[in-house]
């Protein structure tokens, strides 16, 4: 456990002059403008897309919570999308479409399980506790296979849920339905319908609402507690505190958490499948987080956004096709070189972000000029001969020799 | 019904020797160095593509055996130089999404160099018929399995209990700052023992392609099974991989093939249709957090503290 006993400490208060908060204000406004920019310019599905990093934004902050304040590596996160989504399915099978009730079911359900697999998950530690929440991840998803009656392992398409006020019991026809409103005739709802503002604002608000409570968490004395937990645990039982409740505690509230994300996302999708809960999800999610800076749950939200533009663009560029053999070395590098985080890179201090911005700026067009290369020279390559792929040897050889020069370091740094 | 017992009994056992040669080495490579290796999957699977290569090929299953095991050799050697040493000093999570890394790698290069299609593998009738056990019949081939299975479970425990070679190893994994600091190269051995993992997961690709399908992402489903063993039977420990080895291996075939039944006794039998299929494939893991609840540290823990 090399890392566990590292103590990061954020900084958890913000001022005006600190880039940082400047930097997600900036943020913020751009994410809640979104929508508006991104229908005047007839780009449907850019928003939806954005609504998308939104929710695993949600996801990503969940699993923060534990697994950067509290050092629980939960390897099986998606296990609470999956059951977020589930509350919708089964209801919306038997007619329910009332969606205040379908979020309470998916908030108490993920808790439920989160609180089932957690009291035993917690008596382990270190591996043990990443293969146990692992298993108990598989175990749902192939739960979610069999269950024929909510469309077994081909998924099932679900319907929005009703957030009108008729939904609360309210007979108000002024204020109708926030994600569905096919009855209105209006020209603006149906705008609305189209171009999924209503679901982009639902997972927007979710969003800030969970960055809010989380932070607010992990600086209460209860999130000293799970920190102090993680830095070092037999200290903290010897000082008195029961430290196998807190932890359970907030595994149990990342896990409502991320239960949230999964009702958006059915909802956003429109449709369940037990994916949702595949290993590979869990991964995902947990690449965002560290991607953007574990212990900081902005740079969860960033990893997010992040991971989800990178696979875009690689998907959309090098083709569906082979993405991932780019991905997959990416990732592999960035834990090898960057392993603190995007977060952790922006500056502190206003006059150190001219050249922060400069930098940065730098990387996108850097990033972006060589997944455009790629994309414009696999064709003369083609033609070339019988080595299509050419740039991806060239990636995967230029890593190996990083790789090779790196290990020369450790040697001569006295690792070897 | 004698019969079906009979047989899906030794497939528990097949399908256990099987894991097993994919857990022996992982369970090594976390006891020692203490590093989650997601990769080990990808290795079981670029045997077993190499094999159903070589097969298809020279036409030999032979050939392919022998090609496939130190090709595996080699590329988990060349893995672990390249890239997995340097993350030894990692926490976990840098290890998890390192290696997860190279899973997409895989999975992805085998879809391009050999097409989305599942390769074909067969067997040659020499080695594949029904034999006649015991009164019952069982298919050679998966007989053969069971054997190099026993072979191989045999011949690691004869090097671990009896050579100096193996001595380290156990050391190691008790151990590990204190081998090195007794002068032992145990970077050197450990490279040697992840290329001896490696090894056994490329066999145990090449055996299994005939049986199941050779297609991308064939080995993730087998290395969470391989993880689930390594923590039943406690990280690090050669014996405890292989007991919890045929016990996962019983208990998901076994469960398969009788869950139904089992339930249609004390269940109305709709329920039971439904139910069975469901706790079969989670029967290993329901089995895995009742180990660890009684015994956290699996079976036979190596490690101590």
């Amino acid at each position: 456990m090399a890392g566990a006993n590292v103590v990061r400490t954020p900084e958890l208060r913000v001022s005006l002059g600190d880039p940082r908060f400047v930097l997600l204000a900036i943020g913020a406004v751009v994410l809640a403008l979104f929508p508006y920019f991104g229908h005047a310019w007839g780009q449907t599905y850019l928003v939806s897309l954005v609504a998308k990093m939104l929710i695993f934004a949600i996801a990503a902050v969940s699993l923060d919570l534990i697994l950067g304040y509290g050092g629980m590596v939960s390897f099986g996160h998606a296990a609470y999308i999956g059951l977020g989504a589930y509350a919708v399915a089964v209801f919306s099978k038997y007619g329910v479409d009332n969606g205040y009730l379908q979020l309470v079911a998916a908030i108490l359900g993920s808790s439920l399980i989160a609180l089932f697999i957690g009291a035993i998950s917690l008596r382990t530690s270190g591996v043990y506790f990443i293969m146990i929440t692992l298993a108990f991840t598989q175990m749902l998803y192939y739960l979610g296979i069999s269950l024929e009656p909510f469309g077994g392992d081909d998924g099932m398409n679900t319907k929005r849920s009703d957030f009108s006020l008729r939904a609360l019991g309210l007979d108000f026809t002024l204020n109708d339905n926030l994600f569905v409103c096919e009855k209105r005739v209006d020209k603006a709802c149906k705008v609305d319908d189209r171009d999924g503002a209503a679901i982009y604002y639902a997972a927007y608000i979710a969003l800030i609402a969970s960055v809010w409570f989380t932070r607010r968490l992990v600086a209460s004395r209860f999130g000293m507690v799970i920190r102090g937990a993680m830095s070092n645990p037999i200290r903290m039982q010897a000082i008195g505190f029961p430290i196998y409740r807190y932890r359970l505690t907030a595994f149990v509230l990342a896990g409502a958490i991320c239960g949230v994300a999964g009702f958006l996302f059915a909802n956003h999708q429109q449709f369940l499948s037990p994916v949702y809960m595949n290993w590979l999800r869990s991964g995902e999610i947990m690449i965002m987080g560290i991607l953007g800076g574990i212990g900081t749950i902005y740079g969860a939200v960033i990893g997010a956004i992040g991971l989800l533009t990178v696979e875009e663009l690689l998907e959309g560029y090098v083709g569906k096709d082979y993405w991932q053999m780019v991905l997959g070395p990416l990732l592999v590098v960035l834990v090898l070189f960057a392993n603190r985080g995007v977060y952790s890179l922006i500056p502190h201090e206003m006059r150190k972000v001219p050249m922060f911005v400069v930098k940065f700026a730098l990387v996108i067009a850097g990033m972006y000029g060589f997944i455009w290369l790629m994309s414009k020279s696999s064709p003369i390559l083609k033609i070339a001969g019988n080595i299509p792929h050419l740039p991806l040897y060239v990636i995967f050889g230029s890593m190996l020799v990083a790789l090779a020069l790196r290990f020369r370091q450790d040697r001569r740094a006295g690792h070897g | 019904m004698g019969q079906l017992i009979f047989e899906t009994i030794l497939n528990g056992v097949q399908f256990g020797v099987f894991l097993f040669l994919i857990s022996a080495g992982l369970t090594l490579v976390f006891g020692i160095m203490n590093m989650v290796n997601l990769a080990h999957g990808s290795l079981f699977m670029m045997g077993a593509y190499i094999g159903s290569y070589v097969f298809q090929q020279t036409d030999s299953f032979a050939l392919a055996v022998v090609v496939a095991i130190p090709f595996s050799l080699v590329l988990g050697i060349a893995l672990e130089f390249l890239a997995l040493r340097t993350l030894y000093a990692r926490d976990h999570l840098d290890q998890v999404l390192a290696t997860f890394g190279f899973i997409l790698f895989f999975n992805q290069l085998v879809l391009r160099v050999f097409g989305a299609t599942s390769q074909e593998f067969r067997l040659p009738d020499l080695i594949n018929f029904p034999m006649p056990l015991f009164g019952f019949t069982y298919p050679s081939y998966r007989l053969i399995v069971i054997v190099v299975g026993l072979a191989v479970g045999l011949a690691l425990y004869l090097v671990i209990a009896k050579t100096r070679m193996g001595m380290l190893i156990r050391a190691g994994a008790s151990n590990r700052a204190m081998v090195g600091a007794l002068g032992v190269n145990i970077r050197m051995l450990f490279t040697l023992i992840f290329g001896i993992g490696a090894a056994l997961a490329g066999l145990a690709g090449v055996m299994i392609g005939p049986i199941e399908s050779v297609e991308s992402g064939m080995g993730e489903n087998k290395l969470i099974l391989a993880f689930v063993v390594i923590v039943i039977g406690g990280i690090g420990s050669i014996r405890g991989a292989f007991i919890a080895s045929i016990l996962v291996g019983l208990v998901e075939v076994i469960g398969r093939v009788f869950m139904k039944d089992i339930l249609r006794t004390f269940l109305p039998e709709e329920f039971a249709q439904t139910a069975g299929p469901a706790l079969a494939s989670m029967s290993i893991y329901i089995l895995m957090a009742a180990v660890l609840f009684f015994r956290p540290q699996g079976l036979f823990p190596a490690r101590t503290g």
